[in-house]
């Protein structure tokens, strides 16, 4: 990465653009996007709540086929990575690089444009997955006919974050603007080379699965973890407002991520060559030296500041969610290793990790940015601390009853399998609670969720109501900036 | 100057001391627009952590050697290596038990899975066309069909419907694969019959239509000449 030896460009030359410039290009779209996202965390609750109902219901909403488990699941984990992950943390990510770039949101009409297609096709892919036009690939379910146009609404917000980083006004370059500028490109590599070699050009026979296991290793590791990344690296030092710990430590955690989390994705067993599933494990291994690079780091950062987490809100949600990724990494890790692979593949275990992973990681990560940005671009207060508070703490209490009971129950789920002499249904039988424990803890997470995406809308409709009629609102309703007299 | 935007209870802290350091020069962190960005420090990586790296990295080497099979297409699990793949995979394919499964979905319908024969066919086991040491005549009848007046085993057997072509629908494995499996099951022990075999018998036969219009007889199949 050229640092501050970069040559000089366009970006020592111009001033910095002041910050509330910076916050108001960004308003439209950065908003736009976070609250569609939290929409579809709403929507994607929703569909896995129904989803993991059925499994220890199966009568509940058997009357509709467009219902039936195998399509409304597929729906609820791709309203979740594409709805809700990757279209948050590209919000984010594009108000992170324009603050770290001391400069306006390039462009800013055209991650609008590239955002409403997003969701556009985020919308059909749904319902061609609930009309049964599943492609069966796992974290690729979506048709043909939305995935195109996904892609391309990728490339649209993905040129406005990159012009942005270009003209950017300040040289010197901050650890998340690495993480994000791999993201950036690493998804329309990993995207089309996966569409191309499995919906497209279909390679034959097993080579599919090797394929979608590399695709989906790539878009968890790589791509949602450096956004992620990128995110929690910029709210920590920045609400703890102190310097990271250390950039060399980052740069070896930066690149041996990238080197190391990008290979792999196929199991010990699988029907292939022994060697991949080998190389996988061994790559998967590596990774803990880049996890422990984060750790260290930011373990560091926060050292002698741990109460703040408890005044800010902000930096509350982030730290957990930081904690949330260390740990899906760690038993990411354990889970590859084939004495444990052997007992938890093919498990709960599976959707356990990737819960952990999108609740706990992705989603904590979000909220504690939202929190910190949309005041900001709103330049509202928030409407009371009752929500936050709630909403946090149904956030915990949620992942862990969507996590832990399916770690646990897909080991004893395992072991049991694994055992000739027990049959099949008792194995089903005994693994009930666990699943009732999980939709327990979906359905809190739905609640939060659905409470924050209120106050979102609130706080937009308050605003932008405040902008065009503000005779409208009552003074309690006023966002502050026009209480204070001072301009939109 | 608008003052800074709305700040949350928990949130906005501008200029804070430390966050100044490491950015660069051109930037004030004093301007009240220029809230200052997060910088890292320079504390240098810890040298344990380099040491674990290169630890994990040779266990990696290791674990490859050991678990990778060599990195040979042909070795898959549970097996550790290429030589020992070899020593199991003698060369003489099982051809009978291959032919199990397709003998239960192309003959037991009329031959009886148990070979017994019935009202729809003559027995298999011990039948004298099935286990005579060359196997020309028997590759015969599955390819081309038979029908007429049959001895087996001593008795006469007249079938007005006979039995149908199948040599446009078997390839040469499951052929034999499936002729390998009756001359060794239910009693039955003649040799396996290779696919070159049947192959040889295809080529003999080329002229002779396999869809059913020109199957043979019990007495033509008689005057096929058998190795001794
Ligand atoms: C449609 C029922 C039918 C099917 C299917 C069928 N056969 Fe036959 N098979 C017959 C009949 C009928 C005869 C007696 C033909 C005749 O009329 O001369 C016969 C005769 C034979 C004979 C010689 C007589 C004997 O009993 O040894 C052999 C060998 C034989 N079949 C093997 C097979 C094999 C191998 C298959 C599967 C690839 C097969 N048949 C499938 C009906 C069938």
């Amino acid at each position: 990465m050229p640092a501050e030896t970069g040559s000089s460009t366009a970006c020592s030359a111009s001033p910095p653009v002041p910050v509330n410039e910076i916050d108001r290009s960004c308003r439209t779209p950065v908003v736009f996007l976070l609250a569609c996202s939290q929409a579809w965390l709403v929507i994607g609750l929703l569909f896995g709540v129904i989803s993991s109902i059925k499994l220890h219901g199966p009568g509940f909403l058997s009357g509709s086929e467009w219902l039936a488990y195998g399509r409304i699941y597929p729906a609820a984990q791709n309203a979740l990575a594409y709805g809700f992950a990757a279209q948050a943390l590209l919000g984010v990510g594009l108000w992170i690089l324009a603050r770290l770039g001391r400069v306006t949101l390039q462009g800013a009409g055209i991650p609008i444009v590239g955002g409403i297609f997003w969701n556009l096709s985020v919308a059909l892919g749904l319902l061609g997955i609930l009309a049964g036009h599943n492609t069966a690939y796992d974290w690729l379910e979506m048709p043909r006919y939305a995935s195109g146009p996904l892609f391309f609404s990728y490339l649209l917000i993905a040129i406005c974050a990159i012009m942005t980083f270009k003209l950017r006004r300040e040289c010197a370059l901050y650890v998340s603007q690495w993480y994000l500028l791999a993201a950036l490109l690493w998804f329309p590599w990993i995207y089309s080379t996966a569409q191309l070699l499995l919906i497209i050009f279909p390679v034959r026979g097993v080579l599919q699965a090797v394929v979608n296991g590399w695709f989906v290793q790539n878009l968890f590791d790589i791509w949602l973890g450096s956004l992620g990344l990128a995110a929690i690296f910029y709210f920590l030092p920045k609400t703890l407002d102190r310097p990271l710990h250390s950039r060399y430590l980052a740069l070896f955690g930066f690149w041996a991520l990238l080197f190391f989390g990008s290979w792999g994705g196929m199991y010990a067993g699988a029907p292939v060559p022994k060697w991949l599933g080998s190389l996988s494990i061994v790559f998967k291994v590596m990774t803990l030296i880049p996890l422990l690079a984060v750790g260290l780091n930011l373990y560091r950062t926060m050292a002698g500041k741990w109460s703040a987490v408890k005044t800010d809100a902000a930096l509350g949600f982030v730290a957990l969610g930081a904690l949330c990724y260390l740990l899906v990494g760690v038993v990411g890790i354990l889970s590859v290793l084939r004495t444990v692979s052997e007992r938890t593949l093919f498990t709960l275990f599976t959707p356990g990790m990737t819960n952990l992973y999108l609740f706990g990681f992705v989603a904590l990560t979000v909220a504690g940015a939202m929190y910190y940005i949309v005041p900001r671009l709103l330049e509202a207060e928030w409407p009371s601390g009752g929500t936050q508070t709630f909403h946090f703490w149904t956030s915990v209490a949620g992942i862990a009853l969507v996590t832990l009971p399916l770690l646990f129950g897909g080991l004893t789920q395992g072991a049991k399998l694994n055992d000739p002499q027990a049959p099949f249904i008792s194995v089903v039988r005994s693994i009930i609670p666990f699943l009732g424990l999980s939709t327990l803890g979906g359905t809190l997470l739905l609640i939060g969720n659905a409470a924050l995406l209120g106050r979102i809308s609130k706080a937009m409709l308050a605003t932008c109501c405040g902008s065009c009629c503000p005779g409208l609102l009552s003074a309690s309703q006023k966002p502050r900036a026009l209480a204070s007299g001072g301009k939109v | 100057m608008k003052p800074d935007p709305k700040k949350s209870s928990n949130a906005a802290r501008p200029n804070g001391p430390g966050a100044g350091k490491g950015s660069s020069p051109n930037v004030s962190a004093k301007s009240p627009a220029n809230e200052a960005e997060p910088t890292a420090g320079l504390a240098h990586t810890p040298i344990w952590l380099i040491i674990l790296f290169a630890a994990l990295f040779y266990w990696g080497q290791l674990y490859l050697d050991n678990h990778a099979g060599g990195f040979d297409p042909q070795v898959y699990e549970p097996y550790e290596s290429a030589k020992l793949v070899k020593a199991l995979n003698t060369g003489a394919d099982d051809l009978a038990a291959k032919g199990e499964p397709l003998y239960g979905m192309v003959c037991a319908a009329c031959h009886q899975p148990n070979g017994s024969g019935g009202a729809l066919a003559p027995p298999l086991a011990g039948s004298e066309w099935v286990t005579a040491a060359d196997p020309s005549r028997l590759i015969r009848i599955p390819l081309h069909g038979l029908s007429g007046p049959i001895q087996v085993k001593g008795q006469d057997y007249t079938f007005p419907s006979g039995m149908t072509a199948m040599g446009e629908v078997l390839s040469d494995d499951s052929l034999a694969a499936i002729l390998s499996y009756i001359r060794q099951s239910w009693g039955n022990s003649a040799p396996q019959v290779t696919p070159a075999q049947v192959a040889k018998v295809r080529q003999d036969t080329a002229n002779r239509p396999m869809n059913g219009t020109a199957t043979w007889t019990a007495d033509e199949l008689l005057k096929v000449p058998l190795a001794q």
